[in-house]
């Protein structure tokens, strides 16, 4: 493996960051914003009170991605609050997933992150009538094409994304954290029925089901556009839920329960790996059985690796490429068998063409 | 109309609202939408009436010298709540337990 | 180091190698060309802009370059790529240096979060600035090159950079954009101006840059307090007069015309309504230079 990147090393030692000069800082900067890490570097140095040793010039950068990560809090603040009042009326549980669940739960990686989508977790049993108020409230099916509506409907672990008329924010209504196709099966009902309060009427996974539910979206579901970020977020969650009495007792077993060893293994191996994020061995210990027979073992930790390192020139090394579309290539193959994946992949392809105007 | 003069109606409640006001006009930053709106005549009458508190119709129409002791139905005092509900400016304060409210 | 007092050739080779940092208000930008067209629109309107030593920090890293593929052979192409990636389509080769005005326009409004950038020219003279926001179209840029042209200081043309910190305006002084038909409204105004290429078929129709005066360039770290709110519109029919405006509209319009309001919310919803309080408010309909300049010297005399 290659030298790591100067993010991951202020990422692991903040205090590298009061060591730099300014090309370093130049560099520094530059990576985090590909990463879209900038504003979680600002949280960060804060923390280690390293703020004051940061120079005038990249400060501004640090600065400025926290105003930007406090401005998609306020919209995802809000967006929640009009998630729940649509859904009064029901009287469901609903559970807030990803970046939404780690703002609503006050959690330490929800400071200066950035956010995509809302997510949420409802009973599958009730997912039409979930639809049906949300749409009374303004939201529409953004994918109108027949076939999209069909493949999310038929295949899918969500609605086709949902966006509000007025707002344009997107929603992804879950009814479970993997597809039906996918080669993993956790049971959704486990995760509602052990859901936790965050603030008035929502919900969000109990911490061992939330780092599960992290680890399984970057190491089974994802394509890693951001892995960098995402394993962040892992590392945060685990340390954050660390000090936590029974936590990493319950972990291990709660990924037997869900059958999520293995992203589970995975999240544990290269947090430790990259980020140097506590663990204790008895958890290692108790996931080992979950790895991979070792040549492929091998083969995931180079293409791991790479593909969780920051998408920069200044990271780039030979096999990049290779490593990023095997990777794209087994997302998609872990979530469906071959004889639905590849007329899917041909579909989406040629759909890209069509939308570059070729 | 007795019910509805008697509906209550409060700010939003889980919003930092930022408000200048130049010359009764009123110019308003929504801290939860993250709009800006500008605020004139009654609009601004009924902004500034429950930035002190909760009020019912009844009163708000008072306040207007609209609809004075049921007669008329405050129509523009409607149209007004109407347009600062749909901004998430005001609300309709549930149950009961607005005409106890401060004034 | 002036960017003037670098030779055309070695210009081009810094552009075409390891690149120039270029100080241009609060901001240096890294940028790479190999394209003749980027380094002579920075030889003939950035000559007074100074370049940042080696070795230090810089907030931007831009590159103007064909798109890769067959794309370049015909029909050629320009990208502006922010530190390796592009936020744009590409554009027709030729319009490489707008292209780089635009770019750098988009760094500024979207990655300087601790300002509120407003879409407004602004022109300063003596500590006195005044803020000319006005929609695409309603003449603030051609106003604002007609007043740098008799003699007031410009500020920056494409936006009004306020900061967070003191409220105070931070001065951005780049090359004025003026389009279609104002381009030979200035040229015969202010005949002196140092006007770049005019590029036609740009989205905007037909750009050209008009160089920012040295003295401008020069003061480019002088903050300022805004004391004037004016929002020209042309009018051939025009009057030339200043109507007073209510200050609550004009911090709407403000707010209608900011970049990154949204993002920097509640705190720059403060600072606005601070920036307006202190200010005097004002529409202006304007059908010719002269009286326009005149207004505007008028009103400051006031000051005095």
């Amino acid at each position: 493996m290659s030298a790591p990147s100067l993010l991951l090393e202020v990422l692991c030692q903040p205090a590298r960051a009061g060591t730099l000069d300014l090309p370093r800082w130049d560099l520094l900067v530059r990576q985090a914003r590909r990463a879209e890490l900038l504003g979680h570097l600002h949280w960060l140095l804060a923390q280690e009170g390293l703020l004051p040793a940061v120079p005038p010039a990249p400060l501004v950068h640090l600065e400025s991605a926290r105003v930007y990560a406090r401005a998609q809090q306020r919209v995802v603040r809000w967006e929640a609050r009009c998630i729940l009042r649509a859904l009064a009326p029901l009287e469901i549980p609903v559970v807030f997933l990803k970046g939404a669940a780690y703002l609503l739960a006050g959690l330490p990686n929800s400071e200066g992150r950035l956010f995509s989508d809302v997510d949420i977790l409802v009973p599958r049993p009730r997912l039409e009538a979930v639809e049906r108020e949300l749409m009374r409230h303004g939201w529409m099916s953004t994918h109108l094409d027949a076939y999209d509506q069909r493949y999310y409907r038929t295949w899918m672990h969500e609605l086709p994304p949902l966006r509000h008329i007025r707002r344009r924010t997107v929603l992804d209504v879950h009814h479970n954290i993997l597809p039906d196709t996918a080669r993993l099966h956790p049971r959704a009902s486990r995760l509602l029925a052990d859901a936790v309060p965050a603030g008035r009427n929502a919900l969000v996974l109990s911490p061992p089901d939330m780092v599960l539910h992290s680890a399984t979206h970057l190491f089974h579901d994802g394509e890693l556009e951001r892995g960098l970020r995402d394993l962040v977020d892992l590392d945060l969650l685990l340390r954050h839920f660390g000090t936590d009495e029974g936590f990493w007792e319950a972990l291990p077993r709660r990924a037997a329960e869900l059958d999520l060893q293995r992203p589970l293994y995975y999240a544990l191996r290269h947090c430790r790996r990259l980020l140097d994020t506590p663990v204790p061995s008895a958890v290692l210990e108790a996931v080992a059985d979950a790895a991979p027979p070792p040549p492929l073992r091998a083969l995931m930790d180079v293409l791991f690796g790479r593909g969780l390192e920051v998408d920069h020139d200044s990271c780039r090394a030979v096999g990049d490429g290779l490593a990023r579309w095997l990777l794209y290539m087994r997302s998609h193959y872990l979530r469906m068998p071959l004889y639905l994946l590849i007329p899917h992949l041909l579909r989406k392809a040629s759909r890209r063409r069509r939308d570059r105007g070729e | 109309m007795e019910d509805a003069a008697d509906r209550g109606w409060s700010l939003v409640e889980d919003a930092e609202l930022l408000a200048r006001e130049w010359e009764g006009q009123i110019v308003l930053y929504h801290g939860g939408t993250g709009n800006t709106h500008l605020l004139d005549g009654q609009a601004a009458v009924v902004f500034n009436r429950l930035r002190q508190g909760a009020a019912t119709e009844r009163q708000l129409a008072a306040l207007l010298g609209e609809g004075a002791a049921g007669e008329d139905e405050p129509a523009g005092l409607r149209h007004t709540l109407g347009l600062l509900q749909r901004l998430d400016i005001v609300e309709p304060v549930p149950g009961e337990g607005c005409r106890a409210s401060a004034g | 180091m002036r960017v003037a007092e670098l030779p055309p050739a070695d210009l081009r080779r810094r552009l075409a190698g390891p690149g120039l940092a270029l100080r241009t208000g609060p901001v240096t930008v890294h940028i790479r060309s190999a394209l003749p067209d980027v380094a002579d629109g920075l030889s003939l309107l950035y000559g007074d802009h100074s370049l940042a030593r080696e070795g230090g920090f810089c907030d931007f890293h831009v590159r103007l370059a064909p798109p890769p593929g067959l794309r370049r052979w015909f029909r050629p192409q320009v990208c502006f790529y922010l530190d390796g990636h592009t936020p744009f389509k590409p554009l027709p080769r030729s319009q490489a240096f707008p292209m780089l005005e635009w770019g750098l326009n988009w760094c500024m409004a979207s990655f300087l979060n601790r300002h509120v950038i407003l879409h407004a020219a602004v022109v300063a003279r003596g500590d006195v600035a005044v803020i000319l926001p006005g929609a695409p179209g309603a003449g603030k840029s051609t106003l604002c090159a007609a007043l740098v042209g008799r003699g007031w200081r410009l500020f920056s043309d494409e936006m009004a950079i306020v900061s967070l910190e003191d409220g105070q305006l931070v001065p951005n002084p780049r090359p004025v954009s003026l389009k279609n038909e104002s381009i030979r409204v200035i040229q015969d105004f202010v005949p002196e101006a140092v006007m770049g290429e005019a590029h036609v078929d740009t989205r905007k129709g037909t750009v050209a840059h008009m160089k920012p005066p040295a003295e401008s360039v020069r003061r480019a770290q002088e903050s300022a307090r805004a004391r004037y709110v004016v929002m020209p519109r042309y009018r051939p029919q025009g009057e030339g007069v200043m109507v007073p405006e209510g200050r609550a509209a004009m911090l709407m319009a403000l707010v209608d015309n900011g970049f990154n309001y949204s993002v920097v919310g509640a705190e720059g919803f403060r600072v606005l309504a601070d920036l307006i309080e202190d200010c005097r408010c004002f529409r202006f309909e304007y059908a010719d230079l002269e009286s326009a300049v005149a207004a505007f010297d008028a009103l400051l005399a006031g000051e005095a």
